[in-house]
């Protein structure tokens, strides 16, 4: 006989009757069921098999405890694999399978693999399968590993909402404890929040005959009120899973199956921990049958779900704390007889379900083994802050020691099983005091696992690991409680060893000789029970994971058939035009060198440096001399790291001997800030000195081409364009339609070329002014990858692309600084380093190909003739459509000394043969740039 | 590189005005926003108008918003020219076009803020910058208790006004 | 998640810092002669203390810098300080 719905009791809705199916067989329950509740009290036996042996599995218990019954659900076209029938609620039309067995978990095709458990013991997979090839196994062992699948239809599109709340007082637990001590912090007119992970507060309390006299169910009904009327705040459905550094709690709030759960980051400024006690199965032979249960789990099911679990039980306990539920248990009409574990070790009969128990050759007819090894206080949150754990030998548990922070525990999660004291502890805790651990009555035999005793005896449920998988791993010497753990997957399976740590580490003991405190205890980690990624990323994903900056003109460039491309943390147009791509930005180019183009720098950045002390600071951060740059003049310039190494190019702009503007790459704004600030702040006086990110405020249009000059002109700027009056590398303030206009004359083409920025309100109009002229003259707008290709042909390097973690400026060619400045700078002494002047440096070369050859692929290896050792890499490669044949650019040993030499271009297997040059392959002395 | 033009939402696909139950998003336009820095920008500031912090309320059209112990942000103050000033001893840059400014208002327009960042009123700051979302705004009172001024870059207007969607979509909800 | 003090913005969330370095680490003058020791232990050389330690951090959002000591292993702030001279 299995389990059944009792005629009254529990705290389901009768008038609410749900329907279920479970491997295709449809059954019934009501509100407030889970899903397990429901199977049990259709009598279900088998709900699932286990993870490596298909050996068939019923529930052990009422919570999160439970291992074994773990199904793949389905409601109204949303799938979830692995969900825990014990803590998920019924809803209506569920449609429940088993994960882990086909076609259903009471006839699995894989049963069969018991046979073969011989072979099959932790870590088989060290020792066996390797020969003649691991990997013609590993698929298949794959395939057979893990528990649930995942389907099409699974749920993972919705977004959970993320709460960042505060309180002055976090109770996690609303059983008996946890109520008093809430409703004693609140009526002391503190910010009380109240979680529990049931759908109800009351925890324990259910199982009570009374609570100060009162009818359990009124008294807690009581406690909430005037929890709720002091102004506390409940959460139920809610796991607190996990604490954080300075009291910070990571709550998890259920919506029902299908709904997307709130998490919650609640920051605490002290915490009372109620969370419980766990009953710890008994290690005895045939352990794992269905039927065997956990005690205060069938005395769960009793009170919360009106179901019996058995007709006929058998009770194995070594503790005072099971009369309790073996008086609800009795109270609900089971037939229960005792046996003591003292007495000798215990045997379970069956398979398919529990036929019997025996013990010293005496069997007896049982159809469900109820067990209580000892209670085992929860207490990984109490770990999770930091908080050490006491060995208690008369309780034979761990429980909370040196407090952590602020955090308080109380009733059985602090050892404390009698209701009397825990409701005092919760009073003492919810005033604020420090709590005592009294004396307790609660004591028990110390029932661990027998190493060498006879029979299959089950540790890990979940995980499949047994005794005398421990034993071999003692053997084999993986006897610290980590590798135990991570040797025999004790402890790793979804349950995270609830029902099994205790068991493995007191077996541990024993084949060592030594006391359980002296084994210790694996680390406890977030999260408590599993929780979907989804709850943690919240709406902080897909575009809003790390949004790329956008440009004031994008709605131009979308208007214009951009193609918009991600590009150093901004959406920046990559070429115009749909179609074949290369051929655009081929065209944009050829457009570009010989007519004009027009491209969108706004994302430059534009940083403010002023002050008295602006000039000797930036003198101090750059590379080159910044003290002579003149009001009116730019100058390219590199940010070193103290190392030595590049850290961004860019060009300062000198507006006044106070007032200069930092132009850094794109992609470095943010960077290039901190490091400004820092310095600013750290070695000098930062009253003389103040940096103001104005890049957002300004957008930047660029000119670039032979027809340059022409294309400004037509704007009508108060500004004489000609050669002779604005030379390369200055800047002119002039105004234009009422608003301010710089002009820089700067290039990154290698072309005659004119920055001009404007207040970004008015950008589209300069932009729109700009095209019109640039279509006058034959040109237009061109994107990222034409500019990319333009400046590689002329040799100018972009940051993080020609150089890589340990370029020098000198490895690009600028020698002068390092040999001239005087004054110190930021990486100075670095250069002078012998590592700083090896001749196989990697230097920035150019490279060419025979006649007629591909582009070389980009990050190719430099190597000799014939060569295996790599000199360096290709760090850009392009068919150059201005010069009608294929450029590149790459990092190479000693390259600025080997112009001319014959090497090879090696990748993926194949070699090409190419001639090191100097890295320019257009305009080498200038003419077109200073035209 | 990729077209990602299909990935990311077109600006102009971005309403100016956002509702969700009680709770409103608006853009603002500003006549004018400055950055001030200097060594006594707060007390200069503070003469000629309120410094606004964290959690009380800016009040009127011009003000000056407290971001560093040495910066503040005036709006709609006085048209002050670029760079350094040697007589003042502060550095300015006119920010009007740099920082996009919304209001958002309504009765749990703070339960909003607060999935973007530990934020209360029990904990006062002097400055008004405020990581939100993962992006740097100025955040203030404005006006009463209801009504939030959010700052922000340009370049993250639209990152910012996904996520307040995103929020207010949560909050606006009648559910618990 | 931690909370540390600006020292001008108040109590906020680890997220708005970052960690500059050790305090008490002195740019030596680069001027002047310095063995490559000297230069070594500047850029790399850490005291990585267990315990109560001295670091220079950024509050990124308002980027002052500060002092900050803290416990290493409890994870506690036992102090913060502006870095400016005058400490305001």
């Amino acid at each position: 006989m299995t389990g059944r719905r009792l005629a009254s009791g529990g705290l389901i809705d009768r008038k609410a009757p749900l329907r279920l199916r479970f491997d295709g067989r449809p059954y019934g329950g009501f509100a407030g069921d889970t899903i397990a509740s429901a199977l049990l009290a259709n009598g279900v036996r088998i709900v699932g098999r286990s993870f490596k042996y298909h050996r068939p599995r019923g529930v052990w218990g009422a919570w999160v405890d439970d291992p074994n019954a773990m199904m793949t659900v389905r409601l109204n076209g949303r799938e979830m694999p692995n969900v825990p029938a014990a803590t998920t609620p019924l809803e209506d039309g569920m449609d429940v399978r088993a994960v882990n067995a086909w076609p259903s978990a009471k006839y699995d095709v894989k049963g069969g693999l018991d046979l073969f458990h011989r072979w099959l013991g932790a870590g088989f997979y060290y020792k066996t399968f390797i020969w003649p090839d691991w990997h013609l196994f590993e698929p298949a062992i794959r395939k057979m590993a893990g528990l649930g699948h995942v389907s099409d239809a699974v749920y993972d599109d919705y977004v959970s909402d993320q709460v960042n709340a505060a309180c002055d007082v976090l109770v996690i637990g609303g059983g008996p404890a946890g109520l008093i001590a809430a409703r004693t912090a609140a009526e002391r007119g503190e910010a009380v929040t109240l979680v529990d992970d049931h759908p109800d507060v009351g925890g324990s309390a259910l199982q009570e005959v009374a609570i100060a006299g009162a009818d359990p169910a009124k008294w807690v009904t009581a406690q909430k009120a005037a929890f709720v009327a002091a102004g506390g705040q409940v959460l139920v459905g809610t796991t607190a899973y996990g604490v954080y550094d300075h009291q910070l709690v990571g709550l998890i709030q259920q919506f029902g199956f299908g709904a997307a759960p709130r998490r919650w980051r609640m920051r605490a400024r002290r915490i009372v921990l109620a969370t419980g006690a766990l009953d710890r199965p008994v290690t005895c032979a045939n352990n794992d049958v269905p039927g065997v249960m956990s005690l205060q789990g069938a005395a769960d099911f009793v009170t919360r779900y009106g179901v019996l679990v058995g007709q006929r039980m058998a009770v194995v306990a070594n503790n005072a704390a099971a009369e309790r539920a073996v008086a609800v248990l009795d109270g609900a009409g089971g037939r229960i007889r005792r046996v003591d574990p003292a007495k000798g070790a215990v045997t379970v009969h069956g398979r398919r379900g529990v036929a019997g128990i025996s013990q010293k050759g005496t069997r007896r007819y049982a159809d469900t083994v109820l067990m209580s090894g000892g209670l085992t206080p929860l207490v990984h949150l109490w770990r999770h802050a930091g908080g050490k754990l006491d060995w208690c030998p008369d309780r034979q548990a761990y429980l909370p020691g040196k407090s952590p922070v602020d955090m308080v525990a109380v009733g059985a999660a602090n050892g404390t099983f009698d209701l009397e004291q825990a409701l005092e502890e919760g009073q003492t805790a919810g005033a604020g005091r420090s709590v005592t651990r009294g004396p307790t009555d609660y004591h028990l035999t110390p029932l661990w696992p027998k190493p060498g005793s006879a029979g299959r005896q089950w540790i890990d449920f979940q995980h499949d690991v047994t005794l005398k998988d421990v034993e071999m791993a003692a053997r084999e010497n993986y006897v610290s409680v980590e590798h135990l753990k991570r040797y025999t997957t004790l402890g790793m399976a979804a349950d995270q060893g609830k029902t099994a740590n205790m068991a493995g580490l007191a077996a541990m003991a024993s084949v060592q000789g030594v006391s359980i405190p002296e084994v210790g205890t694996t680390t406890f980690r977030p999260p408590f029970v599993p929780i979907p990624i989804e709850a943690f990323h919240g709406q902080h994903a897909k575009t809003q994971w790390a949004p790329v900056k956008r440009l004031p003109l994008e709605d131009l460039h979308r208007a214009a058939d951009a193609a918009l491309c991600e590009y150093g943390g901004w959406l920046r147009p990559g070429w115009y035009g749909q179609g074949d791509q290369t051929a655009l930005i081929a065209q944009e180019a050829v457009m570009a060198r010989t007519h004009v183009g027009v491209f969108d720098g706004s994302s430059l950045g534009k940083i403010a440096v002023m002050g008295p002390d602006a000039k000797a600071f930036l003198n101090f951060v750059y590379y080159n001399t910044i003290t002579t740059l003149k009001p009116g003049h730019l100058r390219y310039g590199f940010m070193l790291t103290e190392g030595g190494v590049v850290y961004d190019d860019g060009v300062v702009a000198c507006l006044s001997p106070e007032s200069y503007i930092v132009s850094c790459s794109s992609s470095h704004t943010d960077g290039v800030l901190r490091h400004l600030e820092a310095w600013r702040q750290d070695g000098n006086d930062p009253d003389r000195i103040f940096v103001h990110d104005t890049t957002q405020a300004w957008a930047t249009v660029t000119v670039t081409g032979p027809k340059a000059r022409e294309v400004v002109a037509a704007l009508g700027v108060a500004c004489d364009l000609d050669k002779a009056a604005f030379a390369h590398m200055t800047l002119r303030e002039t105004t234009w339609q009422g608003d301010a206009l710089r002009i820089a004359r700067v290039s990154f083409t290698g072309d005659v070329s004119f920055e001009i920025s404007v207040t970004a309100s008015k950008a589209a109009a300069l932009w729109e002014a700009v095209i019109a002229a640039a279509r006058d003259h034959g040109g237009g707008a061109i994107g990222l990858e034409a500019v990319s290709i333009l400046r590689a042909e002329k040799g100018y390097i972009m940051v993080g692309k020609d150089t890589d973690g340990e370029t020098m400026p000198h490895d690009l060619g600028f020698w002068a600084p390092r040999q001239k400045k005087t004054t110190a700078f930021v990486g100075d002494r670095s250069l002078r380093s012998e590592n700083a002047n090896r001749t196989s440096r990697k230097m920035l070369v150019g490279l060419r190909v025979q006649d007629g050859a591909a582009a070389l692929a980009t990050g190719a290896h430099v190597v000799l003739p014939g060569g295996e050792v790599s000199l360096g890499y290709v760090t850009f490669s392009y068919d150059s459509p201005t010069l009608g044949h294929p450029i590149a650019l790459a990092l190479v040993d000693n390259g600025a000394n080997r112009h001319g030499e014959g090497v090879e271009a090696w990748h993926m297997g194949s070699r090409q043969s190419v001639t090191i040059c100097a890295p320019c392959f257009y305009d080498a002395e200038g003419e077109k740039l200073h035209a | 590189m990729r077209d990602d033009r299909n990935k990311w939402r077109a600006p102009s696909a971005f309403s100016n005005k956002v509702t969700v139950g009680a709770l409103t998003m608006a853009q603002q336009t500003l006549a004018r926003q400055t950055l001030v820095s200097g060594v006594r920008v707060h007390a200069g500031a503070g003469v000629a108008s309120q410094v606004v912090s964290w959690p009380d309320p800016a009040h009127g059209d011009s003000y000056a918003v407290g971001l560093r112990r040495d910066q503040v942000l005036m709006v709609n103050g006085l048209s002050l020219p670029d760079g350094w000033d040697a007589q003042a001893r502060q550095a300015v840059s006119d920010m009007t076009d740099g920082f996009v400014v919304y209001d958002l208002s309504g009765p749990r327009a703070l339960q909003v803020l607060q999935r973007g960042a530990d934020i209360t009123d029990g904990v006062p700051s002097a400055s008004a910058l405020r990581r939100l979302f993962g992006l740097d705004v100025v955040l203030y009172r404005i006006g009463g208790p209801d009504r939030f001024r959010m700052h922000v870059e340009r370049a993250r207007a639209q990152a910012l006004q996904e996520a307040l969607e995103s929020a207010m979509g949560f909050v606006g909800r009648k559910a618990d | 998640m931690q909370v540390f003090t600006c020292p001008f913005c108040g109590p906020r969330n680890e997220t708005e810092f970052h960690f500059v370095a050790e305090a008490g680490k002195v740019r030596p003058d680069t001027t002047q002669p310095i063995s490559d020791a000297e230069w070594a232990t500047y850029l790399h050389t850490q005291r990585n203390e267990k315990g109560p330690v001295r670091e220079v951090w950024m509050h990124t959002t308002c980027a002052e810098l500060f002092v900050m000591q803290r416990d290493s292993v409890t994870m506690a702030v036992l102090g913060t300080q502006a870095l400016r001279k005058d400490g305001s």
